[in-house]
């Protein structure tokens, strides 16, 4: 799961980066609806070394 | 220059939780409280922001509060995002994609401005400790904006950024994961109250915690732009390396940025009516 994440996480900024302002704006805004289908076990993050647990 | 007045202050006002605590307390203090919205593409519903403010009128006398047109801030948010975009990107990578950090130094430069032309003498906002990914919302990047806002003679402040904050990392799962959450560990002993206690209790919030709600979409203006930024921060940087980390690479990265707008600064107060950054502040370039 993790190395999904990354990689979809690393794909996603390496497009957005190499975009125009308003192509960003539209990209983002694309991400914004599809992040909504995400489930929410993709939520946990590691922080300080701690792995915080889905809730 | 118009001489810059200490009973004034501008505030970037969102309508939302923090902002809307801060607007209280900045009326409290000062006999005229200048609440600034902003919008750029990319961002909807601002208008939200008056859902608010009209429960703000109701409690402070009349005249308290000045609110202005929300001004828009698409030339210096392009600007913020993209000067130098080369140099920047090999310098300090993807923390071009802050968005949000870009977003808020774009809004403050328009404060800026809006206080030298108004005679204003202190700016608030609704920064909080609890964002913790957010640039600017670093108590590091704040002190650099301080200095920015301190070369024009203004004061910048922060009165709500010690509050505590309920929320789990997944307040306003709307988005999930990826939406602005506020990392604060469930158990952790809570030193005071949060934002949404404190509106509660002056009957301005109809419940303690609206983060997320739907009452929460009603009062201020939604951006998926953060979510780009989010996805980068939260999947990719913080999976791989510390908080600490991160925010020492945001900080070195706000660095740079706030320095490139030293000059443009000071061009501007010695001469407030041209120069770069009243051409942006107008939309242009």
């Amino acid at each position: 799961m993790r190395r999904v994440k990354i990689t979809i996480a690393l794909g996603a900024a390496v497009v957005g980066a190499a975009l125009p302002w308003r192509a960003r704006i539209a990209y983002s805004e694309a991400l914004g609806w599809m992040a909504q289908l995400v489930p929410p076990r993709f939520y946990q993050v590691r922080e300080q070394g701690h792995d915080r647990p889905a809730r | 220059m118009t001489a810059l007045r200490d009973d004034a202050v501008a505030l970037l006002y969102s309508g939302g939780t923090d902002s809307t605590l801060a607007a209280w307390k900045a009326a409290e203090r000062f006999g005229e409280v200048h609440l600034l919205t902003y919008r750029r593409l990319g961002m909807f519903d601002v208008e939200n922001s008056e859902l608010n403010l009209g429960l703000l009128r109701e409690r402070f006398p009349p005249g308290r509060f000045v609110r202005p047109p929300v001004m828009s801030v698409d030339a210096l948010f392009r600007h913020t995002s993209y000067d130098r975009y080369l140099r920047t990107l090999l310098r300090h990578r993807l923390m071009v994609l802050t968005t949000c950090g870009l977003c808020k130094l774009a809004m403050h430069l328009r404060t800026l401005v809006y206080c030298v032309d108004h005679g204003v003498g202190h700016v608030w906002d609704g920064a909080n400790k609890n964002m913790t990914i957010f640039p600017a919302q670093m108590a590091e990047v704040i002190e650099l904006m301080r200095g920015l806002y301190a070369s024009a003679g203004v004061r910048y402040d922060t009165p709500v950024y010690d509050y505590e904050d309920a929320q789990g990392i997944n307040f306003g799962n709307f988005l999930y994961g990826l939406s602005p959450a506020r990392d604060v560990d469930e158990g952790t002993a809570r030193r005071g109250p949060t934002t949404g206690e404190e509106l509660y209790e002056l009957g301005i919030l109809p419940e303690p915690d609206v983060k997320g709600k739907p009452h929460d979409k009603r009062m201020q203006g939604r951006c998926h732009q953060m979510v780009l930024f989010n996805l980068w921060v939260r999947w990719y940087v913080l999976e791989r390396r510390s908080l600490d980390e991160y925010r020492r690479d945001a900080v070195a990265f706000y660095t740079d940025r706030i320095d490139d707008y030293r000059p443009l600064v000071e061009d501007f107060v010695r001469a407030p009516a041209q120069g770069r950054l009243r051409a942006l502040s107008e939309g242009g370039r």
